[in-house]
């Protein structure tokens, strides 16, 4: 199973969904309903599943937008001190997270593969 | 009695509480992991469970809150936590002095909050676990001098009822148990000397036996009292309710 498959088999498991309810544009809080304790959940079974210790504060993106406004106040490009602290994601991928964050919370699940392919052994 | 788990890991495990459940759970088929920090309580613990063989053993320092994770990491499932451990600091807020007070509060809370978050992921990641606090009706009526005992214990309260609260729907549930005077522990021999006088301001006119406290948490155990979640109860026969005079 590749990946993207197995991360939608454990959210399908972690929140109780058809597997066939997530996509790889689905955004996890927005249209799943994730909350922080499934966080926990799906950041546990991917480390067991994939074989390495995922961070919660990292894969979640957590402090995305404290890096934000870390950015601004030091007059910094965002775009590059956020794919600084977040290398798993490419540049495009933050410039479409930075025009939709006013919407709501940025998570895809395409994000989450994203991140379990940078850092998978 | 029904019980959902099976290990449960209980601190302070050298106690006369921790002895006495260690034999109550086995009875009820739980395996017990009792946690001593030094050679005495490891002695105790043998001696005291000497024709018993389906119990473990573990060496946790609440001294050191760096190695709680790893003293931890060769358990992959842990389904009860009873917590009894907590140590003692008397003096009034006053004369605090500021070293031993941050020695006790990293001892007995930040130990503690190291201990919760480990023992819960690897509940979440079960899906069952139940975490009883053993904290003392001193957490809400101290004496002269229990000032820092009770904070830090009101402290661990409100995070083991977080727990329950955040991780209730992973089938994680907390209980705090408040217990008054109980023959056991630092208040045996307090008791000895002031029965009469104790037993006059307790309703019941009771004194809680350890044994009937560890039966009350082999109940708090068990999946019928699974309902009591994110919450304290008070078992003091009355004392703490109303006034003494």
């Amino acid at each position: 199973m590749n990946v993207l498959e197995e991360i939608k088999e454990i959210i399908s498991e972690v929140l109780d969904i058809e597997k066939g309810e997530i996509a790889e544009e689905s955004y996890l809080i927005r249209e799943l309903d994730a909350e922080s304790v499934d966080f926990l959940e799906m950041a546990l079974s991917f480390s067991e599943v994939f074989g390495f210790e995922v961070q919660d504060d990292f894969i979640f993106l957590r402090n995305f937008q404290e890096y934000m406004a870390e950015a601004e106040e030091n007059g910094l490009n965002i775009n590059s001190l956020l794919c600084k602290k977040y290398e798993f994601l490419s540049s495009y991928r933050v410039d479409e997270m930075l025009s939709d964050i006013k919407s709501g919370n940025i998570i895809k699940i395409k994000d989450l593969v994203s991140y379990i392919n940078f850092y998978k052994k | 009695m029904k019980f959902s788990g099976k290990k449960i890991l209980i601190t302070g495990g050298s106690s006369k509480i921790g002895l006495g459940l260690a034999k109550a759970s086995m009875e009820k088929g739980l395996f017990p992991i009792l946690t001593y920090r030094n050679d005495n309580g490891l002695t105790k613990i043998k001696e005291s469970l000497e024709d018993e063989k389906f119990y473990e053993t573990l060496m946790l320092d609440f001294k050191n809150p760096e190695v709680i994770s790893d003293s931890l990491k060769s358990f992959s499932k842990i389904d009860y936590l009873v917590d009894l451990v907590h140590g003692n600091m008397e003096t009034i807020v006053a004369n605090a002095d500021l070293d031993k007070t941050k020695e006790y509060y990293e001892e007995n809370v930040i130990s503690r909050i190291v201990l919760m978050k480990e023992i819960s992921r690897l509940m979440v990641k079960n899906r069952f676990g139940r975490l009883i606090y053993i904290s003392s009706i001193a957490a809400h009526r101290p004496n002269h001098g229990q000032g820092f005992y009770a904070s830090s214990k009101l402290a661990c309260e409100s995070l083991y009822k977080s727990i329950g609260h955040e991780l209730g729907k992973k089938g994680v549930t907390s209980i705090v148990l408040r217990p008054g005077y109980i023959n056991a522990g630092r208040a045996e021999s307090f008791i000895g000397k002031f029965k009469e006088k104790i037993i006059k301001q307790i309703p019941s006119r009771k004194i809680l036996e350890a044994e009937e406290f560890v039966n009350t948490i082999v109940f708090f155990l068990s999946d019928e009292s699974l309902g009591f979640n994110a919450t304290d109860l008070t078992i003091d026969g009355g004392f703490s309710f109303g006034k003494s005079f």
